[in-house]
C-alpha cells in the first residue's frame, strides 16, 4: 500500500477507535436494539471511509460521523416499515437471535433506555448528543440539520422531562 | 443538586457500549474493508469516488437478499466494494452487466496508462467475454437475446482489442496476440461456446488476424497445447483477480450463513470463523499482492482462502442443507440438521426453492440433485491446476509429477520488473529466472 494511503487507512482506524462507541450509543438510543445499533455503526465507518476516499478534505470527523449515523438511522426506520412482513418471517427462522448476546447486558442497558423510553425521539438523541457525548448546541445543530436555537430549546425541555421522570 | 442528580443519571449511558470483542471483530472487518477499497492516491481518486457513489447501497438496498439484519453488513463488506464485485462476476443478461461494462471496465481502462497497458487491458477483457459466454453456456442460457448480446459484445471488444494492439509496441504486440490466441483457443475448445461463434457467423474470430500476428511471434505456443489439456490451462490461467472475486463472493455468504445459524454450538461457530478470518487474510493479502503487480503471489493466496474456504463449505454441507445464491453460487444459508446424521437428499423437501445438498459453491440451476462445483481452480505445486470434483465439490490430490498434465507447464507467463516475460519450464514448472 502506498504511504499516502495507509496515512489515510491509519487515522481511519484511529476515528474508529475514538468514536466507535459514542455512535454506537447514538444508534442504541435511536434503535434500541443492540444488533441493529451494531450494524449501523459498522456501516457508518463503512461509508465514512468511502466518503474519505472521495474527497480531499473531511471537516469534522466527529460531527459527520453523527450525520451519517443519523441518515442511516432514518433509512432503517424506512426499511423497518416497508419489510414488515419479510421480517416477520424472517423472525420466524430465527428466534433466538437475541439470546447470542450475553442477557445480563441487555437487561442492564434496558435499564437505562427505559427511563428516557417514553420521551420523544428527537428529546433523546439531544440529550445523548448534548451531556453524554458534551457536543455543544452547536454541532448537535449541524448533525441533525435543526437551528441552535431549536436545539437549544429541546435540550431543555428533554432535561426537564428527565428530572420529572426521575423525581427529582 | 437537581443537575447534579440528572447529571450522573445520564452518565449511565456511557456504559453503553461496545462489547470489546465486537468493537476488535468490527475494526478488523472495517481494516480489510479499506484494504479491499484501497484505491491510488492522486489522479485516479475522482473516478473512484464516482463508481463508489453509484454503487455502495442503492443495489442492496433494493436487492432482493433480504436485509436488515446483523449478517447483511458483514456481506455488504466485501459486496460494497461496490457494486464493483458484484458486478464484476455477473454475464450478460443479468441486472448488473452493465455497471460491469460500463463502469467498472471504463475505470480500469482509466489505470491504463500507455498504449501497451491499454492493449493489455483490451485483451483481459476479450478473455472476459470469452468467460462470460462460457458462464452462460455451463448454465444452459447461452441462447436468444443473451447470445446475441454475447456475441455482439465479443465483436466489439475484439475490435478494441485490434485497435488498442496497432499502437502498442512490437513486443507487446506479440506477447498480447500469443494472449489473445491462448484465449481464444481456450475457450472455443467448449463446444457450447464455439457453437455459439460459429452460430454467429463469427467464424474468423480471432484467427485470420490474429494468426498473422501470431506469425510475426517467434516463441508461439499455442502449438504446444493438445486438446487434452487445454482444460487443464485453463485453469492454470484464471487471473488472480477472479479468483478473489469468487473468494469474496463465497466469504460474503458463508460469514452470513455462519452468524445466522442459531443452532451451531458456538465452539463449532467460532472454528468456522476463525477459518473465516484466515481466508479473508490471504484475500486481503492478494489482494495487497495485486497492487504490487505480484500475479503469482496474489493467485498463491487467493488459492489458500478457496482451499480454507472450501473447507468450510464441506464442513457445513455435512451438517444441514445449505441455501445457494442461484446468481454468485455461493452459501447464503443453512437449516442444520436435526439428530440425523446422514444427510437428507433434498428435491423432496418441495417448494424450498433452491435448497440443494452441496458441498461447495454452485452454480446453481442445476436441480434433480446434480452436483455442480464451482469452476475456480486449485493450483499445485508443480504449476498444474486441478478443478472440483465429487459429491463434496472439493479438490482431487495434486498431480506429482508434469506427466498427469500431458507433459506440458501451464502456459502462463510472469512479467519481470524490466518488462520481459518467462515461462514456466522444467520438470516442477518453475518459472525461468529473469
Amino acid at each position: 500500500m502506498v504511504e499516502g494511503e495507509n496515512q489515510i487507512k491509519n487515522s481511519f482506524l484511529e476515528s474508529f477507535d475514538a468514536y466507535s462507541d459514542a455512535i454506537f450509543r447514538f444508534c442504541m438510543v435511536k434503535t434500541s436494539s443492540k444488533e441493529v445499533a451494531e450494524d449501523i455503526t459498522q456501516e457508518t465507518f463503512m461509508r465514512y471511509w468511502v466518503a474519505l476516499k472521495g474527497e480531499n478534505k473531511m471537516h469534522n470527523t466527529r460531527s459527520f460521523l453523527y450525520t451519517i449515523a443519523n441518515n442511516l438511522v432514518i433509512d432503517w426506520y424506512r426499511k423497518k416499515k416497508s419489510t414488515s412482513l419479510d421480517v416477520l418471517e424472517e423472525k420466524g427462522y430465527e428466534p433466538q437471535d437475541s439470546q447470542i448476546s450475553p442477557a445480563h447486558t441487555d437487561a442492564q442497558w434496558n435499564e437505562i433506555l427505559e427511563t428516557i423510553q417514553d420521551l420523544e425521539e428527537k428529546d433523546k438523541e439531544v440529550l445523548l448528543l448534548r451531556y453524554v457525548e458534551g457536543l455543544e448546541p452547536k454541532d448537535i445543530a449541524e448533525i441533525l440539520e435543526e437551528t441552535t436555537n431549536v436545539v437549544s430549546v429541546r435540550i431543555h425541555r428533554a432535561i426537564e422531562k428527565v428530572q420529572k421522570k426521575l423525581h427529582i | 443538586m437537581k443537575d447534579t442528580k440528572t447529571t450522573e443519571y445520564l452518565e449511565n449511558f456511557k456504559k453503553m457500549e461496545l462489547s470489546s470483542d465486537v468493537k476488535l471483530q468490527m475494526r478488523e472487518k472495517l481494516s480489510a474493508y479499506a484494504d479491499f477499497h484501497a484505491v491510488r492516491v492522486g489522479e485516479v481518486e475522482r473516478s473512484i469516488g464516482e463508481v463508489q457513489k453509484h454503487s455502495v447501497f442503492s443495489f442492496f438496498i433494493n436487492s432482493k437478499l433480504r436485509i436488515m439484519n446483523a449478517t447483511l453488513l458483514i456481506a455488504l463488506i466485501v459486496a460494497t466494494s461496490g457494486t464493483s464485485f458484484a458486478a464484476q462476476g455477473s454475464v450478460p443478461g443479468e441486472f448488473l452487466y452493465p455497471v460491469k461494462v460500463y463502469v467498472n471496465e471504463n475505470v480500469q481502462s482509466t489505470f491504463a496508462f500507455g498504449a501497451n497497458a491499454e492493449a493489455k487491458l483490451q485483451a483481459k477483457l476479450l478473455a472476459e467475454r470469452f468467460e462470460e459466454a462460457q458462464v452462460l453456456a455451463e448454465r444452459g442460457e447461452l441462447e436468444g437475446e443473451v447470445k446475441e448480446e454475447v456475441q455482439a459484445n465479443m465483436q466489439a471488444q475484439y475490435e478494441k482489442s485490434r485497435l488498442a494492439l496497432a499502437s502498442a509496441d512490437t513486443q507487446t504486440n506479440t506477447e498480447v496476440s500469443a494472449d489473445i490466441a491462448n484465449t481464444v483457443a481456450l475457450y472455443t475448445s467448449d463446444a457450447q461456446v464455439s457453437d455459439a461463434f460459429l452460430a454467429s457467423g463469427i467464424t474468423n474470430f480471432g484467427q485470420s488476424d490474429i494468426a498473422m500476428q501470431m506469425s510475426a511471434s517467434s516463441d508461439t505456443q499455442s502449438d504446444q497445447g493438445d486438446t487434452t489439456s487445454l482444460s487443464m490451462k485453463m485453469m492454470a490461467d484464471v487471473k488472480a483477480e477472479t479468483l478473489i472475486e469468487s473468494a469474496e463472493v463465497r466469504i460474503a455468504g458463508l460469514t452470513k450463513t455462519i452468524k445466522n445459524a442459531v443452532e451451531l454450538g458456538a465452539s463449532v461457530k467460532a472454528q468456522f470463523e476463525t477459518d473465516l478470518k484466515v481466508a479473508v487474510k490471504h484475500v486481503v493479502d492478494a489482494q495487497a499482492s495485486v497492487r504490487a503487480n505480484a500475479e503469482a503471489e496474489a493467485k498463491a493466496s487467493a488459492e489458500k482462502a478457496h482451499e480454507i474456504l472450501g473447507k468450510i463449505e464441506s464442513n457445513l454441507s455435512l451438517l444441514g442443507e445449505v441455501e445457494i445464491d442461484p446468481e454468485t453460487g455461493s452459501i447464503i444459508n443453512i437449516r442444520i440438521f436435526g439428530d440425523t446424521e446422514t444427510p437428507i437428499i433434498p428435491g423432496s423437501t418441495g417448494g424450498s426453492g433452491g435448497w440443494l445438498n452441496i458441498g461447495g459453491g454452485v452454480t446453481g440451476g442445476s436441480g434433480g440433485g446434480d452436483v455442480a462445483c464451482t469452476m475456480d481452480a486449485k493450483i499445485c505445486p508443480d504449476g498444474s491446476a486441478v478443478g472440483r470434483g465429487g459429491p463434496n465439490c472439493t479438490f482431487p490430490a495434486c498431480p506429482t509429477s508434469p506427466e498427469t498434465n500431458g507433459g506440458n507447464c501451464p502456459m502462463d507467463a510472469k512479467i519481470c520488473p524490466d518488462g520481459t516475460s518467462v515461462v514456466r519450464q522444467g520438470p516442477s514448472c518453475q518459472f525461468a529466472p529473469c
